[in-house]
């Protein structure tokens, strides 16, 4: 029965069963078009209000900011993408159980470590996070099998292999271009790995490397051209080229530090087993055994990682890549299994002393990765899934569904529509309006982005804006009001305050008023210390230390060390903030790692502060205008510091360049 | 170095029994261990006795010297972190004018880049090294 069971497993028949048994394993899933949301932070809220978007049918890339790919946004919408997603997990499965097959010469090894791996996704990884990042590590095992396998390659590998990128850069974005730089790899190191590193010199390796990627390109096009169509007839082409330009901006606001990050349970597990795996190639390339099928997968699966890596070094997604480093685990203990074969202990110990380690791993947990906690699923479609919700979220958090009401009853029976800052997308959900391009202020950190919402206010007739004074800062510590201060410009110079809900600030449009002079800012007092008293951190040395070319181009009103002369001149003149910029050289360099204080008082009585970092070497560079007390153009009549500063104050003319923040 | 191969299995299962037991207990009572401590034991001084143990001789010498190295260049970055992050270059706030927690923090942009394809080349490279280093035998 044993023997009959291990040659179904190791047949072909094998594949088979494992797709089925997924397949029936995942098919209650099959039902659940909608995910309802339990919690209302802003990542809850985003996924919510794309996945209104997407029932309300609005186009991502055209009218929607929507980084993720076609296939999730679209899977509980439409059929035809939610078998594809559906499909592709139990696909995925039996890919993998095939690699694991190709490696383990034994049944049982490899029936154990495929349920652990299936128990891990389950309970560590999640299936959505396995069905996004799984295809990659499918496609490196499928590359380290032809490397392996294959001696003379066939140009139609490349070409199909391109129709499969095409396909997945169409579906998951991102995952398709990650698909791009391991084929790359893939044509650079294979040679090498073949026969020697020598191959490099001959001119052949180039020729084939251009022949493969050539019909690489072809199939890629091949494989993208669906998608293609489906953009232009949507008219969505040059907003998709658009928006995958945005990359780069995505990672320059949406960076935060790594290294510390290594200290998490799934980094320190993904770390100890890639440098493991690392030592153990390089040892392997050096007693030139690596004719066999452990270490090319071994080299690739660690290349995907690495490469995955570059994304978590962005934004640190660690748990969500620990099933890679499984794989690599499982990758070692074949290794350490050939080991003890060697010493010629006997297979049953084998089996023992391998399970033993793995479960110790996988099971006990010792690096104490936590388990997933996703949202429910359910069977619901369209309004009633996004109503469910809704109505679960503004129970538990009843103050949404009585500013609602609130704004209704003033707007009576107008049109009028909302504008939530710095996000809070629901509101838009609850008053039945189409959002803005980007959802909140994080995504729309760059100039750009900001530009579009501030359209968006214009074209949309917006009548209100709802200001949440509890998210001061949406993402990361960085105050909302500095990363999306170009908007909240407009905000305070276009809407006037008019009341205010528990933490909700109801502005209403009226740019006759001043919003520092506004009866009603007493009564928030959080409201106006996050006007009047503003952290700007680095913000300002980092513009002494890039933007001091630019300094030459305005020209000197005053500069001096005593702050009573500025004063004197500030009395005499009638300086305004819209017309220039402070700069500040310490002088005394121990003390410039203190914060600096800069309190301003206007000829109107407002007085506000400034904080940042120190100011030595270069210097400090500010422009009051950037400051919400500025953003209303008055005349400055006094300055003090604080004693963490000595040096130098330059009041300069703004220069004509808009180059600084 | 002859080993009496029975030893030597004795000694893994031995071992391998030490190992689990010591990461269960650190698992149920791991506030008695700082836990940067116990990640760096778990990297390094969990698995050294094995490889040592299994590949026996000069080889297992020079790995198990390969592997100390590489501990010491780990934890030295991790001790020297701040002071290497000073020598990278701020960010700058680009005509974009993002805002974010590098530039508002003043984080180096690159740096985690560069420290982590820095451990992974050394990690990649020191057998490499070490291997070119060692005497070679004479015919």
């Amino acid at each position: 029965m044993l023997k009959k069971m291990s040659e179904i497993a190791t047949g072909y028949t094998g594949y088979l069963i494992v797709f089925i048994a997924t397949f029936v394993f995942l098919l209650p899933k099959i039902n659940e078009f909608c995910t309802v949301y339990s919690t209302i932070d802003f990542d809850s809220q985003a996924l919510l209000a794309w996945d209104y978007a997407a029932y309300k049918g609005i186009m991502p890339h055209k009218d929607i900011f929507y980084p993720y790919g076609i296939l999730f946004y679209l899977r509980d919408q439409n059929i035809f993408f939610h078998l594809i997603y559906f499909l592709s997990i139990p696909m995925l499965f039996t890919l993998l159980f095939a690699v694991l097959k190709k490696m383990w010469k034994n049944t049982y090894l490899l029936v154990i470590s495929f349920a652990l791996f299936i128990f891990f996704i389950l309970q560590f990884t999640g299936i959505d996070t396995f069905n996004r990042y799984g295809h990659i590590v499918a496609f490196a095992s499928y590359l380290a099998y032809i490397a392996y396998a294959l001696k003379r390659q066939s140009s139609r590998i490349p070409f199909f292999i391109g129709i499969t990128s095409g396909v997945l850069f169409s579906l998951i974005t991102d995952q398709g271009i990650y698909f791009i730089a391991m084929f790359s790899l893939y044509v650079i190191i294979t040679p090498i790995l073949r026969e020697n590193i020598k191959v490099i010199f001959g001119k052949t390796y180039y020729a084939r490397a251009i022949y493969d990627f050539f019909l690489y390109i072809a199939g890629f096009v091949i494989g993208f051209l669906p998608y293609l169509f489906y953009l232009l007839s949507n008219n969505s082409f040059v907003a998709f080229l658009h928006s995958i330009a945005q990359f780069s901006d995505i990672a320059l606001y949406a960076k935060t530090p790594f290294i510390p990050s290594l200290r998490s349970p799934g980094n320190a597990f993904i770390f100890t087993i890639l440098l493991l795996t690392l030592i153990v190639v390089a040892n392997k390339i050096i007693n030139k055994k690596k004719n066999n099928f452990t270490f090319y997968l071994q080299l690739f699966l660690a290349l995907g990682l690495i490469l995955l890596l570059q994304k978590s070094i962005v934004r640190s997604i660690d748990r969500q890549l620990t099933f890679i480093a499984v794989l690599l685990l499982f990758t070692l203990c074949k290794d350490f299994d050939v080991m003890l074969k060697a010493l010629k202990v006997e297979a049953y110990n084998r089996i023992t002393y391998i399970c033993l380690l793995l479960v110790t791993i996988l099971l006990i947990n010792p690096f104490r990765i936590n388990k997933i906690t996703s949202n429910k699923r359910s069977a619901l479609r369209g309004t009633a899934c996004i109503n469910s919700s809704v109505d679960h979220l503004t129970k538990k958090y009843p103050g949404y569904k009585m500013l609602s009401n609130l704004i209704r009853k003033d707007r009576k029976n107008s049109n009028n529509g909302i504008f939530s800052f710095p996000g809070d997308p629901i509101f838009y959900i609850l008053f039945n309006q189409r959002s803005p391009y980007y959802l909140s202020v994080y995504e729309a950190s760059p100039l750009y982005a900001q530009k579009n919402r501030i359209d968006y206010i214009e074209n949309q007739n917006i009548l209100y804006v709802i200001y949440n004074q509890k998210s001061t800062s949406i993402q990361d510590g960085v105050p909302d009001i500095i990363r999306g201060s170009y908007e909240f410009q407009f905000i305070l110079k276009e809407f006037a305050l008019i009341g205010r809900l528990n933490d909700f600030l109801i502005l209403k449009r009226d740019k006759s008023q001043d919003i520092l002079h506004n009866k009603l800012l007493d009564d928030v007092p959080k409201f106006k210390k996050t006007i009047l008293d503003v952290d700007l951190e680095f913000v300002p040395q980092l513009e002494g230390r890039h933007k001091q070319k630019i300094l030459d181009e305005s020209s000197t009103l005053l500069s001096s060390r005593s702050i009573e002369e500025v004063n004197n001149f500030l009395k005499s003149a009638t300086v305004t903030s819209d017309k220039i910029i402070l700069i500040l050289r310490a002088t005394d360099s121990s003390k410039s790692k203190e914060k600096v204080s800069v309190t301003l008082i206007t000829q109107d009585n407002i007085n506000t502060r400034v904080q940042f970092q120190g100011c030595g070497g270069r210097g400090c560079i500010i422009r009051l205008s950037s400051l919400p007390a500025f953003f209303t153009n008055r005349i400055i009549k006094e300055i003090h510091m604080n004693t963490a500063y000595k040096g130098m104050m330059e009041i300069r003319e703004n220069p004509k360049e808009d180059i600084l923040w | 170095m002859r080993v009496n191969k029975s030893i030597l299995q004795g000694l893994f299962s031995t071992y391998l029994g030490i190992f689990i037991l010591l990461m269960s207990v650190f698992l149920f009572r791991n506030s008695w261990v700082d836990k940067d401590v116990y990640l760096i034991f778990l990297m390094l001084y969990g698995i050294l006795p094995l490889i040592f143990i299994l590949l026996r001789g000069k080889r297992a010498i020079f790995l198990t010297v390969n592997l100390f190295i590489l501990g010491i260049i780990y934890t030295s970055i991790f001790l020297f972190f701040r002071k290497i992050r000073e020598l990278f270059p701020a960010p700058d706030i680009l005509d974009t004018k993002i805002v974010g927690f590098t530039q508002y923090y003043g984080y180096p942009f690159y740096f985690d880049t560069a420290l982590f394809f820095t451990i992974i080349i050394i990690t990649f490279s020191m057998p490499l090294i070490i291997n070119f280093l060692k005497p070679k035998r004479r015919n």
